[in-house]
């Protein structure tokens, strides 16, 4: 399995509000283009590594948004479809065609270990350098944003939910999602 | 199987017993090896019935007994497979319809490390619960009693 694109992982930000004066601060984000005009934000932090052409591994009777399990540094992890995982089971679209996998990082609480999980990455990953400025409200309309999504950033005209992976990997598939 | 319920948090543990390996073309799955009533080859091609995914093998008596084929993704195929030679019959319900398979491997008094899967693939009544690594491969944990009557509604 190759295993390449390492994403750059930078140390702690600086607080935006400790910029100099008279410039404004910006930080950098993770941006995943799930679907044609449709891109969500990680932050810098939890999105560890682009994986390229990973085996996956169907499990039987998984959710409809699951596409497997991955293998990656001795683990497996699950893989979602982003934009399957937005949309009901019966209503899902075909699966576009993805050639990596982006890794994310996420904690259940504060002082927990490190959990990880798997986003298919259908378009180009790109690290984008995000202002305070930039910040607006989650998109309204039929995806509750509000409980998976921590902010949310206007890019290039866009608004961009900043997402919570811990909200997604972390809690079991609501009844139904199969 | 086993409790790794994300209740527990139990995500890993070790457990020896007696289990069986099934596989059908990527899809192996492990069950309690007290869990299969019966093995046999068959010699035979099945023939398809008016249902959908389920075929029919004469016995020795020339009674058609029901046989069924699983795909990757653990539903009924709709055609019988050719190369799915060996056929188990499980104890519980569904016990009638013998499943088909590649290959069935026992394992005696073996231990394995059983892993929960993650928390976004569980819903308290899936098919699997665990996964093993055996041979570099994974095999998904199910018990009959869960397997079949799921399996055996569900189509391609």
């Amino acid at each position: 399995m190759d295993m390449d694109l390492q994403l750059t992982v930078t140390a702690e930000e600086p607080p935006l509000d400790e910029a100099p004066v008279g410039r404004q601060a910006t930080a950098q984000a993770c941006l995943l283009t799930y679907a044609p005009n449709a891109s969500i934000a990680l932050p810098v932090h939890a999105s560890v590594e682009l994986v390229e052409q990973p085996r996956v591994v169907p499990v039987p009777g998984m959710p409809h948004f699951c596409q497997g399990l991955v293998a990656w540094q001795g683990r497996q992890l699950p893989l979602i479809d982003f934009q399957a995982y937005l949309q009901a089971p019966g209503n899902a679209r075909a699966a576009l065609a993805y050639s990596h996998v982006l890794i994310v990082a996420y904690q259940t609480a504060p002082g927990r270990p490190l959990q990880y999980g798997a986003l298919c990455a259908p378009f180009l990953v790109r690290m984008i350098e995000v202002a305070n400025s930039q910040q607006c409200p989650l998109p309204a309309g039929e995806v509750c944003w509000t409980s998976i999504a921590v902010s949310c950033l206007m890019n290039q005209g866009q608004p961009i939910p900043v997402l919570d992976p811990a909200r997604i990997f972390d809690r079991p598939v609501p009844s139904g999602a199969h | 199987m086993i409790d790794l319920s994300p209740a527990k948090r139990a995500t890993t543990m070790k457990m020896r017993g007696d289990f069986v390996l099934l596989r059908a073309e990527g899809l192996r799955l492990l069950l309690p090896q007290r869990e299969v009533m019966s093995t046999e080859y068959r010699d035979h091609a099945p023939a398809a019935t008016a249902q959908a995914g389920i075929f029919a093998l004469e016995d020795a008596h020339g009674t058609p007994q029901p046989v069924a084929a699983l795909s990757d993704r653990m539903a009924l195929m709709d055609r019988f497979p050719q190369d799915r030679f060996v056929l188990t019959r499980f104890a519980g319900p569904g016990q009638a319809t013998a499943l088909a398979w590649n290959d069935v491997r026992v394992l005696i008094d073996t231990e394995l490390e059983f892993h929960a899967l993650p928390a976004v693939m569980q819903d308290g009544a899936g098919l699997v619960d665990a996964y093993v690594e055996i041979d570099h491969e994974l095999a998904f944990c199910t018990t009959a009693q869960r397997m079949l009557p799921e399996a055996l509604a569900r189509s391609d």
